[in-house]
């Protein structure tokens, strides 16, 4: 009899914890945070002050290529270079990964390993049909390559009938 | 009856615990590479090591108990280069039927010129750049073991890259203490060459570039003497002794040539636990202090 009450308590024990873990992870839809891709044709700018090489330290793994400059737009890869010229922008255009409202750019460049010693400068442009949205530089600390995130705000472009006059 | 109860219970929830908790095993030779797995995989491999801290590759002889931890394994990972000698890590791996990773593939060997003959050095680890091919090998081998936690391993792949090239940069630093003509290491045996070449060093050692009787191996009398001249010419300030050689020979050369022993070297293998050279990055630190103290 003891038994059978020991496993009744179990059982009641467990269905009550299945039960509320399965409602509890059945509750009201998720908001959806996703945002459309921007209006207009985006495109993004680099020039550096040094000539980019692979970087020996990257992750290169066969499928994941070393390389002197990447560019990523919210985690989507718009640059990959393997070897950059001093003071020749490179263009990605279009870019597809620009959402409208909060975006950030991360940039990585890495120096030739003989020049490590000196800071680098690096400058990004970001362009909405043709014309600069944002533009920064910046510097590598002696050492290590050129390595920084930077956020990128794209308002949401005004709807067709707001524009309309009545 | 209860203890019935209890048991059949306790064996319907082991397995589902076991399967649940069943985590890919790593088994490595050396004591450099198992950390350079642990750093990559996380909690989410079990990583082994065959060497214990200390212990020397060149000359290690594996025991029933290592065939038995190579039987759990799910991937091997050695030096390769010879580093473990008559590739008993390749070995083991092949007698249980294992898939083995070589680290130092990719990696553009030295040769070192003994006895007329040329022998690749082993001993990559030495450059930080070298280290990190072994972790891009590494996280190469584990991606396509476990394509699951590919993501996981190239994230953790890429901030250990990061402390690889910080460490090499300070490393610079450091040795800028030492005059350039005053950058001689004289070890015990010819481990040291790549971080040698990296660093700006000339590199002087008695016993060969392995312990073990391989070609170009172990001590002449040559190289001793040859060793004991070099000290004498360029004034050489202090002599380095390994943690995985004995260091009888090195304080009788150091006697011999009227220097002083600077310290202990983590050479082959690094420090146990607790010590301050029980990672790659420790242990490359505490060299490059115990070699700056004692030639500064």
């Amino acid at each position: 009899m003891r038994i059978l009450l020991t496993a009744a308590i179990w059982v009641a024990f467990a269905g009550g914890v299945a039960l509320f873990t399965a409602r509890r992870d059945a509750r009201g839809p998720v908001v959806s945070f996703e945002r459309g891709p921007a209006k207009g044709v985006f495109a993004v700018e680099v020039t550096a002050s040094f000539a980019a090489s692979p970087d020996p330290f990257a992750l290169d793994t066969g499928d994941v290529k070393a390389a002197g400059l990447v560019v990523r737009v919210n985690g989507v890869e718009a640059i990959r270079s393997t070897t950059v010229e001093p003071g020749v922008a490179i263009r990605a255009e279009p870019v597809a990964a620009v959402v409208e409202g909060k975006n950030e750019l991360f940039i990585e460049a890495s120096p030739p390993q003989d020049q490590l010693s000196r800071r680098h400068a690096v400058r990004v442009r970001v362009l909405r049909d043709g014309e600069p949205v944002a533009e920064r530089t910046f510097w590598s600390e002696p050492g290590s390559p050129v390595a920084a995130a930077f956020p990128l705000d794209v308002p949401a472009a005004p709807r067709e009938e707001d524009a309309h006059d009545h | 009856m209860n203890r019935l109860l209890s048991l059949a219970l306790l064996a319907l929830a082991v397995p589902a615990a076991a399967e649940e908790t069943r985590r890919p095993v790593i088994v490595c030779s050396t004591t450099q590479i198992a950390d350079f797995a642990r750093q990559v995989a996380g909690d989410r491999c079990v990583v082994k090591c065959i060497l214990a801290p200390g212990a020397d590759p060149h000359t290690y002889q594996p025991t029933p108990g290592d065939a038995e931890i190579v039987a759990t394994a799910d991937l091997c990972l050695e030096n390769g280069l010879h580093l473990e000698g008559k590739n008993w890590m390749a070995t083991l791996a092949k007698d249980r039927g294992k898939p083995i990773a070589t680290c130092t593939e990719g990696i553009a060997p030295l040769e070192l010129e003994s006895d007329g003959e040329k022998v690749r050095d082993p001993h990559a680890w030495f450059s930080p750049v070298n280290a990190a091919r072994y972790v891009n090998n590494i996280t190469a081998a584990l991606s396509k073991l476990d394509a699951a936690g590919k993501g996981e391993y190239e994230a953790r792949a890429k901030l250990y890259l990061q402390q690889l090239r910080t460490l090499d940069a300070w490393i610079k630093e450091q040795f800028n203490a030492i005059l350039p003509e005053k950058r001689i290491l004289v070890t015990s045996h010819d481990a040291f060459n790549y971080f040698c070449r990296d660093y700006g060093f000339r590199s002087a050692a008695p016993v060969g570039w392995s312990t073990g009787s391989e070609v170009g191996a172990g001590m002449t009398p040559e190289r001793r003497k040859s060793v004991i001249e070099s000290i004498r010419s360029f004034g050489v300030k202090a002599v380095f002794v390994e943690t995985s050689v004995n260091p009888k020979m090195v304080q009788e050369l150091a006697r011999e040539a009227g220097v002083a022993v600077g310290g202990e070297l983590y050479s082959d293998s690094m420090g146990g636990p607790g010590t301050a050279g029980e990672t790659y990055i420790g242990m490359m630190r505490e060299n490059v202090l115990t070699i700056v103290k004692a030639l500064r």
